[in-house]
């Protein structure tokens, strides 16, 4: 059978596949640069140098991704392919920055552009985790919802349940669900949740909730118990709503805060290479 | 409390094509040819020939060089000539002439220019072209309500085109309204013209009268049988001599509603069985396999039972076959008395055109002329076995390599019909947006579908059109603004023509096409000069075929979450979910 290059090439290979030829080459890469830095210690020469300008050439491939999503109509291969390429080209960049930097022994400019390549290196490693994680968590809550819908379905949920509230008031039954919903489930449905659940959404509130609710069913009649289901219903809908609301606002924030840090790394990389270049001409 | 509530029970001709269509004009119209040569004795009492001519017909006029067909656009129905001639034009007419818009495709530096460019305002549209259609050598006119769109230069395009006359008696039409398939050629009115327009429906009951029926088979068996069958492999290599033959003995069925999306959200609500039930039984299990069914358009569901229900195994499309497995094994088997029934069975799926060929035939005159290692191989556990009862086998959540469920649930939502279905994976998609981004990029700002849609598991389908098979959206549209490119497929609006009047949006029915309010360049809303009331559009994806770039959806994805694929296409669709489940 002849081997047809064009068809390798198109052919989709599986993700397995995709991750172990990505590494196999960033090792090598790796490689490469260690027995460069290697060969130039033993022979006197500027390692630091060499390890700056492939940091800096990695660097500038590691921002190439932002132009690449914002000039799509290049004919230069899709975003997914610039993602990983990005992904792996993070890990040569640790591997150099590592090397470039050593012991750090430098002044301000230097602990800030450290800091800052530390800063860009976390959140990128911690975007990958969330996209990874994110797609799972999402999927388990259950229905798929646009971001930008979220509000206006809350608003809406608010809106039912206090309907449901009121109408309980009618049946005779007392006020026993009003003054549930009036002392627990108001601030559920209108206040924002907490800092602490936009990082790390849980169902606690909601299990609280569905339980005290749960135990109310003892003080309602038949009609009662309808609305407290349909109210339950609106609970969970709701929990799922900031689910989908923290997660996805998450992954936003922190690709605002890696791309912010990716622009203040290349002003001071800027200065520091002009810096460099000054005291290497004098020298 | 009473609950229930009486009615008459709704019938077929509640709604007439034309209700001002009396008793006496039908009779009227039965007594011209080739009406006339139609025997009323072969229609049955519930549906006589008269009231055919009455609830499914409707008379209209066009004036000298009114497009009445345009060559590649879909239609339901077939025009008999009352009075006056039409031209069929044998050399094709421009896209221009034509009235559509072919797009241009952009250089990677205009495609990058353009992507770049920031859009103030949602929804611009050149009001200069609004309307006034892309070319000088086409125009509209509405009258009585309705819109025409006419040629301009139509005399010079008589002299510079090969057209056909035709004449007053004789029907066009006819072929691609049964078939749900393109029309062929353009047909424009030689002076002014009545013309009788018979909808699908009333051509399926006049099929009843053998005349008429012969002429439909004789029609399709001269023009187009012989090449559909050669992309059959079965009749691949077989001579010419032979596939006459076999040709000869091919008869032709439809099953199922043609107009299958007006009823498609109302079916949705139905139980799933009661779903089932509805569509027509074109073949059952347990039955003898006596033909063999080709798919000639349309879809049918391939199913066995299960319990009380109905599992499905899988979808047929055009050029998929029913029964070859089993004639294939009878023609193996040495004894007769061992010949296997059908193990499966067809239903249509909203509807289906098949060509029905007789066992005999196929072991007379195609299986002498198939390589053995081309035929499918004999059946080892049979379902059905004329000599075993028939045992309710175990269930299985797979069909093939694709989960049960799954197909099942893409022959509910009808999303088998797509040729460039989006399909995402939410296990891969981080809810980004990057393609919603990117789809606005590429058109000016605007978004042309919604991240939002039917979900199995895992497997989003978005409101993104999909470029279907069987293009609904295009039966009505009254200028022919909506249409698909013939090279690629891809169905697209041009919005100079486009007068927003929503047939297409409210014939979609997977809500693919949304109408919008248009502004110009200054953003002011544009409205109706007599009325003030809003000018609206249709949109929707085309696919990005103005770029040289392909779908920006697909390619701004940056986890690999996202693809365009051909869910009628069942291998390429389980490719890409095999390495994805994976």
């Amino acid at each position: 059978m002849q081997l047809n290059v064009t068809q390798l090439l198109h052919r989709p290979w599986s993700f397995f596949a995709q991750r172990c030829i990505s590494w196999a080459i960033t090792f090598l890469a790796i490689a490469i640069t260690l027995c460069c830095v290697w060969g130039l210690t033993v022979r006197f020469g500027r390692s630091d140098l060499f390890t700056g300008y492939s940091l800096l050439g990695v660097c500038l491939l590691l921002a190439f991704l932002s132009i690449r999503k914002r000039m799509l109509a290049l004919p230069i291969g899709p975003v997914k392919v610039w993602l990983q390429i990005h992904l792996y080209a993070g890990v040569l960049s640790l591997v150099l920055f590592v090397l470039h930097v050593g012991w750090f022994n430098g002044g301000w400019l230097e602990l800030m552009l450290g800091s800052l390549f530390l800063w860009i290196a976390g959140t990128g490693l911690y975007l990958w985790y969330l996209s990874r994680r994110i797609p799972k968590r999402l999927l388990a809550v259950g229905r798929d919802v646009v971001l930008e819908e979220i509000p206006r379905l809350q608003q809406q949920h608010a809106e039912q349940a206090y309907e449901l509230a009121l109408k309980s008031t009618q049946l005779g039954e007392g006020v026993t669900l009003a003054d549930y919903y009036q002392q627990k489930l108001v601030p559920y449905f209108h206040a924002p949740r907490s800092l602490f659940f936009g990082i790390v959404p849980s169902i606690r509130t909601r299990r609280r909730l569905l339980r005290e609710l749960d135990t109310l069913d003892r003080y309602l009649g038949t009609e009662g118990r309808a609305l407290r289901n349909q109210i339950c219903d609106l609970v969970r809908k709701k929990d799922e709503l900031d689910v989908h609301w923290a997660m996805q606002n998450q992954l936003r924030f922190c690709l605002t805060m890696h791309i912010v840090g990716l622009w203040a790394l290349a002003l001071l990389i800027t200065v520091h290479v002009t810096t460099v270049l000054a005291f290497v001409q004098r020298g | 409390m009473e609950t229930t509530l009486p009615i008459r029970r709704p019938k077929r001709w509640d709604k007439p094509l034309d209700p001002a269509l009396t008793q006496e004009d039908a009779e009227w119209l039965l007594s011209l040819a080739p009406l006339a040569y139609l025997d009323p004795t072969k229609f049955p009492k519930s549906t006589p020939l008269v009231e055919i001519i009455r609830n499914d017909c409707r008379a209209c006029q066009y004036e000298h060089g009114d497009v009445i067909l345009r060559e590649g656009d879909y239609g339901s129905s077939a025009f008999l000539i009352l009075r006056g001639n039409v031209r069929i034009f044998v050399t094709r007419l421009s896209e221009a002439q034509l009235g559509r818009q072919a797009t241009p495709r952009k250089t990677w530096w205009q495609s990058l220019v353009s992507t770049m460019r920031l859009q103030r305002f949602a929804e611009v549209r050149n009001t200069e072209s609004l309307g006034a259609t892309t070319s000088a050598s086409i125009a509209i006119r509405q009258p009585n309500g309705q819109t025409h769109v006419f040629l301009q230069d139509v005399d010079r395009l008589f002299d510079t085109h090969q057209t056909n006359t035709v004449k007053t008696g004789e029907i066009f039409g006819e072929l691609s309204a049964i078939n749900r398939s393109p029309r062929p050629f353009s047909v424009v009115a030689d002076g002014p013209v009545v013309l009788l327009e018979i909808r699908w429906q009333g051509l399926r009951l006049l099929r009843r009268d053998p005349g008429f029926r012969e002429h439909l088979d004789n029609l399709y068996r001269q023009t187009s049988l012989a090449s559909h069958l050669r992309e059959v492999n079965l009749f691949r290599f077989l001579p010419e001599e032979q596939l006459t033959a076999v040709a000869q003995e091919i008869r032709f069925e439809s099953y199922g509603e043609l107009e299958w999306y007006n009823e498609f959200e109302e079916t949705q609500q139905l139980d799933v069985q009661k779903r089932i039930q509805r569509e027509t039984l074109i073949a059952e299990e347990g039955t003898q396999a006596d033909h063999l069914l080709l798919i000639r358009s349309g879809f049918a569901r391939l199913s066995e039972r299960q319990g009380s229900g109905h599992r499905t195994l899988s979808y047929l499309g055009r050029g998929h076959q029913y029964g070859l497995d089993e004639i294939t094994h009878n023609w193996k088997a040495v004894d007769r008395t061992q010949f296997l029934p059908y193990q499966r069975s067809l239903r249509a799926i909203g509807y289906v055109d098949v060509l029905r060929l007789p066992w005999k035939v196929l072991h007379e005159k195609v299986f002498p002329f198939v390589r053995a290692s081309e035929m499918p191989p004999a059946i080892k556990q049979p379902r059905y076995e004329p000599t075993r009862p028939i045992v309710d086998s175990p269930l299985k959540s797979q069909s093939g390599e694709i989960e049960t469920g799954l197909v099942e649930f893409l022959v509910d939502e009808r999303l088998i019909n797509g040729r460039e279905t989006m399909v995402i994976d939410t296990l891969r998609c981080t809810r980004c947006d990057d393609c919603v981004r990117a789809c606005a990029t590429f058109h000016d700002g605007n978004p042309r579908f919604v991240r939002q849609g039917p979900q199995y598991g895992q497997w989003l389908f978005p409101h993104a059109c999909m470029h279907c098979s069987d293009p609904v959206c295009m039966i009505g549209c009254p200028t022919g603004a909506i249409a698909r490119d013939t090279n690629n497929g891809v169905v697209s609006i041009n919005p100079d023509t486009c007068i927003g009047c929503q047939t297409c949006a409210e014939s979609c029915p997977y809500d693919n096409i949304r109408m919008v309010q248009i502004s110009d360049d200054r953003g002011r809303k544009l409205v109706d000069e007599q009325n003030q009331l809003p000018i609206l559009q249709a949109t929707k994806c085309d696919l990005c075929q103005s770029h040289p770039s392909g779908p920006a959806c697909q390619r701004a994805c940056p986890h690999d979450a996202l693809v365009r694929v051909s869910v009628g296409d069942m291998p390429n669709l389980v490719e890409w979910l095999k390495r994805h489940a994976a």
